[in-house]
Protein backbone atom coordinates (compact mmCIF):
# COMPACT_ATOMS: atom_id res chain seq x y z
CA UNK A 1 0.00 0.00 0.00
CA UNK A 2 3.27 2.27 0.31
CA UNK A 3 2.36 5.49 -1.92
CA UNK A 4 5.37 5.49 -4.25
CA UNK A 5 8.10 8.25 -4.27
CA UNK A 6 6.01 10.37 -7.05
CA UNK A 7 3.24 10.77 -4.50
CA UNK A 8 1.07 13.84 -4.83
CA UNK A 9 -0.17 15.51 -1.33
CA UNK A 10 -3.85 17.16 -1.66
CA UNK A 11 -4.51 19.03 0.83
CA UNK A 12 -7.73 21.03 -0.18
CA UNK A 13 -9.56 23.46 2.32
CA UNK A 14 -12.09 21.49 4.48
CA UNK A 15 -15.39 23.78 3.37
CA UNK A 16 -17.09 21.20 5.27
CA UNK A 17 -15.93 22.05 8.14
CA UNK A 18 -16.41 25.53 7.57
CA UNK A 19 -20.38 24.50 6.57
CA UNK A 20 -21.11 22.64 10.05
CA UNK A 21 -19.30 25.36 11.95
CA UNK A 22 -19.01 24.73 15.90
CA UNK A 23 -22.57 24.84 16.83
CA UNK A 24 -22.53 21.76 19.14
CA UNK A 25 -24.98 18.78 18.68
CA UNK A 26 -27.18 16.71 21.05
CA UNK A 27 -25.63 14.40 23.50
CA UNK A 28 -24.40 10.94 21.61
CA UNK A 29 -26.71 8.61 23.80
CA UNK A 30 -29.81 11.42 23.19
CA UNK A 31 -28.74 10.85 19.35
CA UNK A 32 -28.97 7.28 19.82
CA UNK A 33 -32.00 7.20 21.69
CA UNK A 34 -33.71 9.26 18.75
CA UNK A 35 -32.41 7.05 16.27
CA UNK A 36 -33.38 4.14 17.85
CA UNK A 37 -36.79 5.35 18.06
CA UNK A 38 -37.24 6.11 14.80
CA UNK A 39 -35.99 3.43 13.76
CA UNK A 40 -38.83 1.48 15.94
CA UNK A 41 -41.34 3.60 14.11
CA UNK A 42 -40.61 1.18 11.04
CA UNK A 43 -41.10 -1.84 12.55
CA UNK A 44 -44.24 -2.51 11.02
CA UNK A 45 -42.46 -2.02 7.90
CA UNK A 46 -39.44 -3.72 8.67
CA UNK A 47 -42.03 -7.10 9.22
CA UNK A 48 -43.35 -6.87 5.83
CA UNK A 49 -39.34 -6.33 4.49
CA UNK A 50 -37.85 -9.05 5.66
CA UNK A 51 -40.68 -11.21 4.78
CA UNK A 52 -40.29 -9.97 1.33
CA UNK A 53 -36.96 -11.00 1.57
CA UNK A 54 -37.21 -14.20 2.87
CA UNK A 55 -40.09 -15.14 0.16
CA UNK A 56 -37.64 -13.87 -2.13
CA UNK A 57 -35.01 -16.13 -0.96
CA UNK A 58 -37.39 -18.92 -0.86
CA UNK A 59 -38.20 -18.57 -4.68
CA UNK A 60 -34.69 -18.40 -6.01
CA UNK A 61 -34.12 -21.95 -3.50
CA UNK A 62 -37.49 -23.39 -5.11
CA UNK A 63 -36.56 -22.36 -8.69
CA UNK A 64 -32.93 -23.95 -8.15
CA UNK A 65 -34.70 -27.36 -6.88
CA UNK A 66 -35.93 -27.44 -10.50
CA UNK A 67 -33.20 -26.75 -12.64
CA UNK A 68 -29.56 -25.81 -11.36
CA UNK A 69 -29.54 -22.00 -12.40
CA UNK A 70 -26.16 -19.96 -11.87
CA UNK A 71 -28.48 -16.77 -11.92
CA UNK A 72 -31.10 -17.72 -9.44
CA UNK A 73 -27.87 -18.95 -7.03
CA UNK A 74 -26.42 -15.75 -7.32
CA UNK A 75 -30.34 -14.72 -5.95
CA UNK A 76 -29.93 -16.80 -3.19
CA UNK A 77 -26.42 -15.31 -2.03
CA UNK A 78 -27.79 -11.53 -2.80
CA UNK A 79 -30.83 -12.46 -0.51
CA UNK A 80 -28.60 -14.20 2.06
CA UNK A 81 -26.17 -10.66 1.86
CA UNK A 82 -29.12 -8.46 2.42
CA UNK A 83 -30.83 -10.47 5.48
CA UNK A 84 -27.03 -10.76 6.99
CA UNK A 85 -27.01 -6.65 6.51
CA UNK A 86 -30.24 -5.96 7.48
CA UNK A 87 -31.54 -8.78 10.02
CA UNK A 88 -30.14 -6.76 13.27
CA UNK A 89 -31.62 -3.82 12.48
CA UNK A 90 -34.73 -4.82 11.93
CA UNK A 91 -34.69 -6.32 15.07
CA UNK A 92 -33.72 -10.42 14.47
CA UNK A 93 -29.73 -10.77 15.18
CA UNK A 94 -30.67 -14.31 14.67
CA UNK A 95 -31.39 -13.48 10.78
CA UNK A 96 -27.75 -11.97 10.85
CA UNK A 97 -26.20 -14.79 11.60
CA UNK A 98 -28.30 -17.14 9.65
CA UNK A 99 -27.65 -15.00 6.44
CA UNK A 100 -24.33 -14.47 7.60
CA UNK A 101 -23.60 -18.70 7.36
CA UNK A 102 -25.35 -18.92 4.34
CA UNK A 103 -24.24 -16.20 2.34
CA UNK A 104 -20.31 -17.52 3.50
CA UNK A 105 -21.49 -21.14 2.50
CA UNK A 106 -22.44 -20.01 -1.08
CA UNK A 107 -19.65 -17.48 -1.55
CA UNK A 108 -16.82 -20.05 -0.38
CA UNK A 109 -17.62 -22.61 -3.15
CA UNK A 110 -20.90 -22.54 -5.54
CA UNK A 111 -20.73 -25.91 -7.09
CA UNK A 112 -21.15 -27.59 -4.02
CA UNK A 113 -23.36 -25.05 -2.48
CA UNK A 114 -25.37 -25.94 -5.95
CA UNK A 115 -25.05 -29.61 -4.79
CA UNK A 116 -26.30 -29.11 -1.01
CA UNK A 117 -29.76 -27.25 -1.47
CA UNK A 118 -31.16 -29.09 1.08
CA UNK A 119 -28.22 -27.64 3.54
CA UNK A 120 -29.82 -23.93 2.02
CA UNK A 121 -33.15 -25.32 2.87
CA UNK A 122 -32.71 -25.60 6.39
CA UNK A 123 -30.84 -22.07 6.66
CA UNK A 124 -34.12 -20.78 5.15
CA UNK A 125 -36.32 -22.73 7.65
CA UNK A 126 -34.51 -21.24 10.23
CA UNK A 127 -34.76 -17.95 9.21
CA UNK A 128 -38.72 -18.61 8.58
CA UNK A 129 -38.84 -20.11 12.24
CA UNK A 130 -36.86 -17.16 14.05
CA UNK A 131 -39.45 -14.57 12.05
CA UNK A 132 -42.57 -16.23 12.98
CA UNK A 133 -41.73 -16.95 16.61
CA UNK A 134 -40.57 -13.50 16.12
CA UNK A 135 -37.18 -13.66 18.08
CA UNK A 136 -35.70 -10.87 18.48
CA UNK A 137 -32.58 -11.46 20.76
CA UNK A 138 -29.80 -13.83 19.89
CA UNK A 139 -32.23 -16.96 20.89
CA UNK A 140 -31.96 -19.83 23.52
CA UNK A 141 -29.38 -22.70 23.68
CA UNK A 142 -31.51 -24.32 21.15
CA UNK A 143 -31.32 -21.64 18.65
CA UNK A 144 -27.20 -21.40 18.56
CA UNK A 145 -26.88 -25.25 18.67
CA UNK A 146 -29.17 -24.78 15.55
CA UNK A 147 -26.37 -22.00 14.29
CA UNK A 148 -23.51 -24.16 15.42
CA UNK A 149 -25.42 -26.97 13.21
CA UNK A 150 -25.53 -25.04 10.30
CA UNK A 151 -21.43 -23.93 10.46
CA UNK A 152 -20.80 -27.82 10.62
CA UNK A 153 -22.79 -29.15 8.13
CA UNK A 154 -21.10 -26.10 6.03
CA UNK A 155 -18.05 -26.99 7.11
CA UNK A 156 -18.43 -30.82 6.30
CA UNK A 157 -19.76 -30.17 2.30
CA UNK A 158 -17.03 -27.67 1.69
CA UNK A 159 -14.30 -29.43 3.43
CA UNK A 160 -12.56 -28.41 6.32
CA UNK A 161 -9.79 -26.52 4.91
CA UNK A 162 -12.73 -24.11 2.83
CA UNK A 163 -15.09 -24.47 5.74
CA UNK A 164 -16.38 -20.70 6.31
CA UNK A 165 -15.94 -18.90 9.83
CA UNK A 166 -18.11 -18.02 12.74
CA UNK A 167 -20.32 -15.83 11.88
CA UNK A 168 -20.35 -11.65 12.63
CA UNK A 169 -21.59 -10.90 16.09
CA UNK A 170 -24.08 -8.22 14.81
CA UNK A 171 -24.36 -5.38 17.01
CA UNK A 172 -27.35 -3.50 15.92
CA UNK B 1 -19.25 16.91 22.97
CA UNK B 2 -20.92 16.15 19.87
CA UNK B 3 -21.09 18.58 16.98
CA UNK B 4 -24.24 19.71 14.76
CA UNK B 5 -24.70 17.78 11.61
CA UNK B 6 -27.50 20.04 10.40
CA UNK B 7 -25.65 21.71 7.26
CA UNK B 8 -23.98 19.12 5.50
CA UNK B 9 -25.61 17.35 2.17
CA UNK B 10 -25.53 13.60 1.85
CA UNK B 11 -26.29 11.69 -1.00
CA UNK B 12 -27.28 7.72 -0.37
CA UNK B 13 -27.26 5.17 -3.07
CA UNK B 14 -28.30 1.99 -2.48
CA UNK B 15 -29.92 -0.52 -4.42
CA UNK B 16 -32.40 -1.62 -1.31
CA UNK B 17 -35.20 0.90 -1.26
CA UNK B 18 -35.98 -0.40 2.48
CA UNK B 19 -32.51 0.63 3.12
CA UNK B 20 -33.17 4.14 2.20
CA UNK B 21 -35.74 4.38 4.92
CA UNK B 22 -33.43 3.02 7.20
CA UNK B 23 -30.61 5.14 6.10
CA UNK B 24 -33.31 8.58 6.25
CA UNK B 25 -34.66 7.54 9.46
CA UNK B 26 -30.76 7.08 11.23
CA UNK B 27 -29.93 10.66 9.45
CA UNK B 28 -32.69 12.53 10.33
CA UNK B 29 -31.97 11.31 13.80
CA UNK B 30 -28.53 13.08 13.71
CA UNK B 31 -30.83 16.10 12.15
CA UNK B 32 -29.74 16.02 8.83
CA UNK B 33 -31.92 17.03 6.49
CA UNK B 34 -30.75 17.28 2.81
CA UNK B 35 -30.89 14.34 2.16
CA UNK B 36 -31.13 12.76 -1.45
CA UNK B 37 -31.37 9.18 -3.02
CA UNK B 38 -29.85 7.03 -5.94
CA UNK B 39 -30.52 3.17 -6.62
CA UNK B 40 -27.69 2.76 -8.91
CA UNK B 41 -24.24 4.41 -9.54
CA UNK B 42 -24.86 6.09 -13.21
CA UNK B 43 -28.13 8.29 -11.49
CA UNK B 44 -25.69 8.76 -8.45
CA UNK B 45 -22.99 10.43 -11.00
CA UNK B 46 -26.01 12.26 -12.48
CA UNK B 47 -27.25 13.59 -8.69
CA UNK B 48 -23.71 14.47 -7.96
CA UNK B 49 -23.52 16.85 -11.32
CA UNK B 50 -26.56 18.55 -10.36
CA UNK B 51 -26.71 18.89 -6.72
CA UNK B 52 -23.30 18.69 -5.42
CA UNK B 53 -23.10 16.79 -2.01
CA UNK B 54 -20.99 16.82 0.69
CA UNK B 55 -20.96 13.48 1.63
CA UNK B 56 -22.00 9.91 -0.23
CA UNK B 57 -22.87 7.01 1.49
CA UNK B 58 -23.04 4.17 -0.73
CA UNK B 59 -23.55 0.09 -0.33
CA UNK B 60 -21.09 -1.61 -1.67
CA UNK B 61 -23.83 -4.76 -3.15
CA UNK B 62 -25.41 -2.70 -5.41
CA UNK B 63 -26.17 -3.86 -9.39
CA UNK B 64 -25.44 -3.42 -12.00
CA UNK B 65 -22.46 -1.42 -10.73
CA UNK B 66 -20.93 -2.10 -7.52
CA UNK B 67 -20.33 0.36 -3.95
CA UNK B 68 -16.43 0.14 -4.98
CA UNK B 69 -16.97 0.75 -9.02
CA UNK B 70 -18.92 3.29 -8.28
CA UNK B 71 -15.73 4.66 -5.91
CA UNK B 72 -14.05 4.01 -9.27
CA UNK B 73 -16.10 5.97 -11.21
CA UNK B 74 -15.98 9.03 -8.47
CA UNK B 75 -12.21 9.38 -7.61
CA UNK B 76 -10.89 8.15 -11.26
CA UNK B 77 -13.45 8.69 -13.63
CA UNK B 78 -12.98 10.89 -16.96
CA UNK B 79 -15.90 12.81 -15.94
CA UNK B 80 -16.34 12.64 -12.52
CA UNK B 81 -17.92 15.66 -10.88
CA UNK B 82 -16.28 15.64 -7.80
CA UNK B 83 -13.16 13.08 -7.18
CA UNK B 84 -12.23 14.62 -3.71
CA UNK B 85 -16.26 13.77 -2.17
CA UNK B 86 -15.92 12.35 1.10
CA UNK B 87 -17.71 8.71 0.34
CA UNK B 88 -18.47 5.86 3.48
CA UNK B 89 -18.85 2.72 2.50
CA UNK B 90 -21.52 0.39 4.43
CA UNK B 91 -20.74 -3.04 3.71
CA UNK B 92 -21.63 -6.09 4.92
CA UNK B 93 -17.95 -7.90 3.87
CA UNK B 94 -16.07 -7.13 6.93
CA UNK B 95 -13.52 -9.62 6.14
CA UNK B 96 -10.00 -7.71 6.24
CA UNK B 97 -8.84 -8.48 2.77
CA UNK B 98 -12.31 -6.56 1.20
CA UNK B 99 -12.07 -3.92 3.70
CA UNK B 100 -8.00 -3.35 2.54
CA UNK B 101 -9.27 -3.52 -1.33
CA UNK B 102 -12.25 -0.82 -0.26
CA UNK B 103 -9.65 1.59 1.44
CA UNK B 104 -7.54 1.15 -1.71
CA UNK B 105 -10.05 1.75 -4.20
CA UNK B 106 -10.45 5.22 -2.16
CA UNK B 107 -13.17 5.16 0.24
CA UNK B 108 -12.86 7.51 3.29
CA UNK B 109 -14.53 5.67 6.19
CA UNK B 110 -16.18 1.93 6.32
CA UNK B 111 -18.88 0.58 8.02
CA UNK B 112 -20.30 -2.42 8.35
CA UNK B 113 -23.44 -3.74 8.33
CA UNK B 114 -26.15 -4.10 10.40
CA UNK B 115 -25.53 -0.13 10.69
CA UNK B 116 -24.56 0.71 14.30
CA UNK B 117 -26.27 4.28 14.69
CA UNK B 118 -23.11 5.94 17.00
CA UNK B 119 -20.71 4.50 14.30
CA UNK B 120 -22.44 6.22 11.40
CA UNK B 121 -22.75 9.20 13.12
CA UNK B 122 -18.93 8.54 13.99
CA UNK B 123 -17.71 8.46 10.45
CA UNK B 124 -19.78 11.55 9.53
CA UNK B 125 -18.30 13.52 11.98
CA UNK B 126 -14.59 12.12 11.87
CA UNK B 127 -15.35 13.47 7.53
CA UNK B 128 -16.30 17.03 9.18
CA UNK B 129 -13.72 17.38 11.83
CA UNK B 130 -10.43 16.03 10.01
CA UNK B 131 -10.42 15.26 6.41
CA UNK B 132 -7.46 13.59 5.25
CA UNK B 133 -5.57 14.92 2.43
CA UNK B 134 -5.46 13.39 -0.96
CA UNK B 135 -2.91 11.54 -2.14
CA UNK B 136 -2.16 11.18 -6.08
CA UNK B 137 0.01 8.73 -7.05
CA UNK B 138 0.61 6.27 -9.76
CA UNK B 139 -1.50 3.53 -8.34
CA UNK B 140 -3.66 5.42 -6.34
CA UNK B 141 -6.22 8.25 -6.12
CA UNK B 142 -7.94 9.20 -2.83
CA UNK B 143 -7.83 10.00 1.16
CA UNK B 144 -3.96 9.50 2.35
CA UNK B 145 -4.31 5.61 4.39
CA UNK B 146 -2.30 6.74 6.96
CA UNK B 147 -4.84 8.21 9.38
CA UNK B 148 -2.38 10.06 11.89
CA UNK B 149 -1.95 13.38 11.11
CA UNK B 150 1.69 13.24 11.94
CA UNK B 151 2.84 10.63 9.41
CA UNK B 152 3.90 12.00 6.16
CA UNK B 153 2.00 10.79 3.47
Amino acid sequence: MADDDKSQIIVAPNMLRAKVGDKPGPDIDQLVASATAALDELKQDFEIWIRDDLKSLRDSVAAMHVATDPAALEHIKRYAHEIKGQGSTYGYPLLTDAGDLLYRFISTDTEIAAQNLNLIDVHVDFMALVLNQEIHDHGDALAQGVLTGLRNAAKKALGAAAAPASPTRSTG
Amino acid sequence: MTISLEAPSILVVDDNKHMHSVVKAILNSMRIKNIRFSDNAADAVMEMRQWHPDIIITDWAMQPLAGLDFVRLVRKGADTPNPYVPIILLTGHTEMCRVIEARDTGVNEILAKPISIKSLYTRIASIVQSLRPFVKSKNYFGPCRWRSANLNC
